[in-house]
């Protein structure tokens, strides 16, 4: 039996111990982050059809509001809907004459075969999108696992890239977040460039060639490599002043529901011609956990490792 | 003989159920802040998609553990925290053991100064609330930005700080008013 005094001291000590506790796990935390983001995956998991439950009248409310706002303007819905459709009928039938001359071109040139892309979809269970983190977890369910890195789409265009797969959840990057950097095409100029997120609502276009700069409007879309799905419409160029250029992207970050995630880890494959040099293979810069240890591994993000692992 | 053992037993019975129905009683009261913030997490980690619903979520919690342990620590034991904190974790999408280590110095500085600012009244706690959440603030986007590899904007930092900070009068009179009609007796 501890006396007293004792029994004040180690109730004085308890708390010092546990902020040292919390500090231990912030540092596990920097350290080693995808295992701390597995439990908390998982944990969304199991608790997607309780946050459908809770969401489920705000989703009711929408619907409703949409039903209503389609009722009040039936009228000018249908004269816009038959505009649309008019423009779709053309859309529809130059894409088939541009598919069947493509599918000419590519058997002139021996292309081979474009690898099927395999796609599922899952609706977002959770947003952690702040002033600091852009990215939503999607429940993918049973359906079969994705990898990291493959590219999420809504309705409209790209949303972001994988950057951890749970069993039954993976969370999404979005474009717009601090830490996203993608490989794009700019469509007009055939420009590569990289688009990088800023926490705004526009990622900014950097490391494009300063003789060809990005055209007020242009077509952005990703740039096939290794990991990342090409082709896949991301926006439209704008300046926000004359240096800063930036995309407006076609999908609704801020409404995200269901969205689609394209596993695809292949790059499409150039035909070979004469004089066409081959594509660097990408350089892998993800910790290979098998050859180093994940110890090592997870200390070279903080400083001063990071210094030591370039060596 | 017999009647008076069955009136001992009856008060017996009596006394046993009263000292069970007291002691569910303060059990309720010790764990409601503790459910009470891992209900908010659980709530507030749904896609309602409202603007700020995360630093919303960090905001409130802190209240609470700032509230109670300030007020009424009986209902804010430390090992209660560490519990409520550790599964709020799971629940949040800050860096992980952020909000723990923010609930505990929060929960320390309260307890600091419960004596020391006994005649402070509610504007000097807010006042030492509203400092105490800035330093976590700092702390978040110094590791948000040794993540990202660059220097965040510091106004993230501001909203998050002034949405913890600007919430808590509410939270205040929502517990105050919560505790008024709940235990009437505390309030004579």
């Amino acid at each position: 039996m501890l006396s007293i005094h004792a029994r004040q001291i180690v109730e004085g000590l308890v708390l010092p111990v546990l902020i040292f506790v919390a500090i231990a796990l912030v540092f596990v935390g920097q350290v080693w982050p995808h295992k701390v983001q597995a439990v908390r995956l998982a944990v969304a998991g199991e608790m997607a059809p309780l946050y459908s439950v809770l969401t489920y009248p705000q989703r009711k409310v929408i619907q409703w509001e949409t039903v209503l706002e389609g009722v009040t303007n039936i009228a000018e819905e249908n004269a816009r809907l038959r505009k649309e459709n008019r423009q779709l009928q053309h859309w529809y039938a130059l894409s088939t004459s541009l598919a069947a001359e493509n599918t000419r071109l590519k058997s002139i040139l021996h292309w081979g075969n474009d690898p099927n892309l395999a796609d599922i979809s899952g609706w977002v269970v959770r947003d952690e999108s702040g002033p600091y983190l852009h990215a939503v977890l999607l429940d993918i369910g049973e359906q079969n696992p994705v990898h990291m890195g493959s590219v999420a789409v809504d309705a409209n265009g790209l949303v972001g890239r994988v950057s951890e797969v749970g069993a039954r959840v993976v969370r999404v990057l979005l474009i717009n977040d601090a830490t996203s950097r993608i490989p794009v095409r700019l469509v007009s100029s055939h420009a590569d460039a990289i688009m990088a997120g800023d926490n705004s609502l526009y990622p900014r276009l950097m490391y494009y060639n300063q003789d060809v700069h990005p055209v007020e409007g242009e077509r952005v879309e990703t740039r096939g490599q290794t990991g990342i799905t090409g082709g896949v419409a991301i926006g439209r160029v704008h300046y926000l002043n004359e240096r800063r250029p930036v995309i407006v992207p076609d999908a609704d970050l801020a409404h995200l529901d269901l969205v689609r995630v394209f596993d695809n880890d292949t790059a499409l494959e150039s035909p070979p011609a004469a004089g066409r040099v081959k594509e660097k293979p990408f350089l892998r810069n993800t910790p290979d956990d098998k050859k180093e240890g994940a110890f090592s591994q997870g200390l070279k993000h903080i400083w001063p490792f990071s210094q030591f692992s370039h060596e | 003989m017999s009647a008076h053992y069955d009136r001992a037993s009856l008060r017996q019975n009596n006394l046993s159920q009263r000292t069970m129905r007291q002691t569910l009683r303060m059990l309720w009261k010790t764990l409601l802040p503790s459910l009470f913030m891992i209900v908010l997490s659980i709530v507030f980690a749904a896609p309602f998609r409202i603007l700020g619903q995360g630093e919303l979520q960090t905001g409130l919690v802190l209240g609470t553990v700032w509230f109670w342990s300030l007020y009424r620590p009986a209902s804010m034991p430390i090992w209660l925290l560490l519990i409520s904190g550790l599964i709020i974790e799971l629940f949040v999408s800050t860096p992980p053991g952020l909000l723990l280590l923010w609930m505990l110095v929060v929960y320390g500085v309260a307890h600091m100064v419960r004596f020391h600012f006994a005649e402070g009244g509610f504007f000097r706690y807010w006042g030492l609330y509203s400092l105490t959440v800035l330093v976590g603030a700092v702390l978040e986007w110094c590791l948000l930005s040794v993540r990202a590899m660059m220097i965040l904007s510091p106004s993230a930092l501001f909203f998050q700080w002034s949405l913890s900070v600007g919430v808590y009068p509410l939270l205040h009179v929502a517990f105050v008013l919560g505790r008024h009609f709940s235990h009437p007796s505390d309030h004579p």
